[in-house]
């Protein structure tokens, strides 16, 4: 796929990001001068938005907050209807850099979807207890799905080619985790193909990770039975598919 | 106080709060007529004491309350079933709508 670059809209999802987002812009508009950058304020209490704008991007101002996966719905949404090619997906934080980008679009000639994934060798990122066991048993459950090495699922650094952006822009899940690991479902329905790329991180510029051991079996126990919900979907709309 | 005497007395406040309600507007009449069903139900049962003994035996219960019991559990948990659905799909929509709301807003600011 030739990609024009002008056709490329670089989403981030934005909640209380006043103090990353002038950085995180101002990097993203010099490494991609010609794509359209897309800020979606979640219902942002500080004036996230206000900044966004003053940094001269596109701002989508949700009325209250609706989660990772409704903000990058809307922001799809947009870009559907305006009919960008291409949709990459970053962190306002900063974790991703603006560099990678252009790889992770690269590799859309392959896949619809493309996952920059942070354990694929490059750069060092750690996680650590529950929450690594939860990120490695889903990793291998989405590469069997997939017939496909997806070691990071629940990355938000992700490019969407426009088969991806046509059917998430109306299918995103929108409960807590469902923008990363039900959307592979969801993808998956779609018959969408998914890859990834290594990319190296950043550590996060604020907000320190929780490491509690209740918050931690917490996750592990909601990915679990997220995953069990989506496997079951995905094995009944299997089932459908062969009935028709 | 008889508890026939008392279960009527619910069942006669409950359809007043209903009517109440509906009249007002904050009760959809498909919701409303649930509510009136379960308080017509529950005054029959009041009025013929006999007919719950009936029924409790035709589903084999040894004891008329347990049955009682049974029934009020599993139409509740129905009901609030009916109600997470419901929620479901407003919750849905009212996504959809947060979406397009931002869109235009967007999209007049930026003419404006």
């Amino acid at each position: 796929m030739d990609v024009d670059p002008t056709r490329v809209l670089v989403l981030l999802p934005a909640y209380n990001e006043r103090e990353a987002l002038p950085g995180v812009l101002a990097e993203l508009v010099e490494a991609l001068p010609d794509a359209t950058v897309l800020v979606v304020d979640d219902g942002s209490s500080d004036d996230t938005a206000a900044i966004a704008r003053a940094s001269g991007v596109r701002v989508l101002e949700l009325p209250f907050n609706l989660g990772v996966g409704g903000a990058l719905r809307a922001g799809l949404l947009l870009a559907q209807r305006e009919g960008f090619d291409v949709v990459v997906q970053c962190d306002a934080d900063g974790q991703h850099r603006p560099e990678e980008i252009p790889r992770l679009v690269a590799a859309l000639e392959h896949h619809d979807l493309v996952i920059g994934a942070r354990f694929a060798g490059e750069g060092e990122y750690d996680v650590r207890g529950a929450r690594a066991a939860a990120m490695r048993l889903l990793a291998a459950v989405m590469s069997r799905v997939h017939h496909q090495r997806l070691t990071d699922v629940t990355s938000g650094f992700r490019a969407f080619g426009p088969r991806a952006l046509l059917l998430m822009s109306t299918d995103m899940p929108r409960e807590y985790l469902g923008d990363t690991v039900e959307a592979l479902i969801v993808a998956k329905e779609g018959r969408l193909s998914v890859g990834q790329v290594p990319v190296a991180m950043r550590v996060r510029q604020g907000g320190v990770p929780s490491h509690q051991a209740f918050r931690s079996a917490l996750y592990l126990s909601r990915v679990g039975v997220m995953l069990v919900l989506a496997l079951i979907r995905l094995a009944r709309g299997r089932r459908k598919v062969v009935v028709a | 106080m008889s508890p026939e005497i008392f279960a009527g007395l619910v069942a006669v406040l409950v359809v007043a709060l209903v009517l109440r309600l509906v009249a007002s507007r904050r009760l959809l009449v498909k919701y409303a007529v649930l509510w009136l069903v379960v308080s017509v139900t529950l005054a029959v049962m009041a009025i013929i004491p006999d007919s719950v003994e009936a029924l409790s035996d035709l589903a084999g219960f040894e004891v008329p309350s347990n049955f009682l019991f049974f029934a009020a559990l599993g139409l509740l948990l129905c009901v609030n079933l009916q109600v997470s659905r419901e929620l479901t799909t407003v919750e849905r929509q009212l996504q959809r709508l947060a979406e397009e709301i931002a869109i235009l807003r967007e999209k007049q600011d930026g003419a404006g």
